[in-house]
């Protein structure tokens, strides 16, 4: 009931509005109601779901007057015929990344993948001939440190021999011997702050290399979750942290590069298996995406005639049909309005046979109608043979 | 409604005029195609509804799933018979 008014509202509203040129309110109200595809075929739903014995007939005659204003608002907002209308909203499907699923892998087209993967391997011989310049130093250092352990080994034995024989001798030592004990004390100082900075330094690098072997846990089972660019991104976050750490570090980031290289060289593999019409709608689900407030939003033309399409349907003709049948109680109105509906269903749409119904022609009473022509007719005739009989034998 | 005589006054003119076209156009087809008489009890689909208001779409539609057919016929045949073809495109 308040649906029907508001509809015959706005249709007054929209109608003296174009009578007095006045303000454009009513008109851009229309527009916004009629602006959604959902709101026009809402009245159809309606009469669909109508149950003769469970709702009234007040209102499908409430909904029938709505879709007669509703059709007449139509056609003064868009005179030609055309009306930009929104599409159906769809909602989205909101798919899971499945690690185990290479079809997601897929994001940009295969020339920009192909120049950044050669990027990339650039960006790794770049790293291989930094590092194997660094590793002529680490060759170097190790040497030294190689050295220094051999000269203290052979110290310590010294040291620890002259110390069994000061413990075993309790004597005082001789000059030669003072000698080589001096000697020996700066030394050992030597070789203390030596073995203790080498210590330090490989109880660091063992600790680098769990902290590493950790991280490399963490990026393996990462990368499943990152696209190839991030990945980029990771190995050039990793090679500016390997130039501020020590050289020890980068040959465990040029394993890594390896590596991977060749989780993309797999990737590779998997993308050539992929066809072209995969790609395709993969760009078409992206551009799905892109698109805001979890649906999809489309706009399209809408034919104002074809406003009478969904009407043709079993049940909304059916139900009509019920209401038009009791054409006496209803109103002139009412009437009317339906047999508008169905004059443009069909003539100027063309489905006339939606109405060869048995049920329809009982509402019509065409049987009992040419019943009775038929009757009359052969009474006319049965007449005129008679007639004609009586004429004969007359003249 | 076409025997009832309050039906012939000013506001149900057009309801009558309706009926009568409907029935007169039912007639004028069934004369050509007597099977509208069994369409009369079922109820019909948009579809059905154009096949009858308009032949010749029944017809266009037929001609376009048989091209679709020797279509898909032509596209699984090399594949059936791949063995023969490649004798076949050595003729070429």
């Amino acid at each position: 009931m308040v649906i029907k008014e508001i509809t015959h509202a706005l249709y007054e509203a929209v109608h003296n509005n174009d009578a007095d040129e006045g303000s454009d309110k009513p008109y851009k109200l229309a527009r916004e109601i009629f602006y959604d595809a959902e709101n026009i075929d809402l009245h159809v739903k309606l009469i669909k779901l109508y149950l003769p014995y469970r709702n009234t007939p007040q209102h499908l005659v409430n909904l029938v007057h709505c879709v007669h204003y509703s059709m007449k608002i139509l056609n003064t907002l868009a005179p030609n015929g055309q009306l930009v209308v929104l599409g159906k909203r769809r909602k989205k499907v909101v798919r899971k990344k499945n690690p185990y699923n290479p079809d997601w892998l897929v994001e940009d087209e295969l020339g920009e993948e192909i120049n950044g993967e050669n990027e990339g391997l650039l960006r790794l011989e770049e790293k291989v001939g930094n590092n194997a310049a660094d590793d002529r130093e680490d060759d170097i250092v190790d040497s030294d440190l190689k050295q220094g352990q051999e000269t203290e080994l052979a110290q310590e034995d010294v040291h620890g021999a002259e110390l069994g024989k000061e413990s075993e001798g309790n004597t005082l030592p001789l000059d030669a011997e003072a000698e080589s004990v001096l000697v020996a004390s700066s030394t050992e100082a030597k070789i203390e702050s030596e073995r203790n900075s080498s210590e330090e330094k490989e109880e660091e690098n063992k600790e680098r290399e769990i902290t590493e072997a950790k991280s490399e846990e963490v990026t393996e089972e990462l990368d499943f979750d990152l696209t190839i660019e991030n990945q980029e991104k990771k190995s050039e976050v990793s090679g500016n942290e390997v130039k501020s750490k020590d050289s020890s570090e980068e040959v465990l980031n040029e394993e890594e590069g390896e590596e991977n290289s060749s989780k993309k060289k797999k990737k590779k593999k998997k993308k050539s298996n992929l066809s072209e019409a995969d790609l395709a709608l993969m760009q078409l689900q992206e551009e799905d995406d892109d698109m805001d407030d979890g649906y999809t939003q489309n706009e399209r033309w809408f034919n104002v005639n074809n406003y009478v399409l969904p009407f043709a349907h079993q049940t909304v003709i059916q139900n009509l049909s019920q209401l038009l049948a009791r054409y006496d109680r209803n109103s002139a109105e009412t009437t009317a309005f339906i047999v508008h509906i169905f004059d443009a269903l069909a003539f100027e749409k063309k489905l006339h046979p939606l109405f060869y119904q048995l049920s329809l022609f009982q509402v019509f009473e065409t049987v009992r109608f040419f019943t009775f022509i038929h009757i009359y007719f052969n009474h006319l005739i049965f007449k005129c043979f008679n007639y004609s009989f009586i004429l004969l034998y007359t003249f | 409604m076409l025997l009832d005589d309050n039906t012939r006054g000013p506001n149900l003119v057009r309801l009558r005029s309706f009926c009568k076209k409907i029935i007169r156009k039912f007639f004028d087809q069934a004369t050509d195609n007597p099977l509208l008489f069994i369409e009369v009890f079922f109820w019909k689909n948009i579809l059905k509804v154009e096949d009858l208001a308009l032949p010749q779409s029944l017809e266009a539609r037929r001609a376009r799933a048989e091209e679709r057919e020797t279509m898909r016929l032509d596209a699984i045949e090399p594949e059936v018979f791949s063995d023969a073809s490649d004798d076949d495109n050595l003729d070429w």
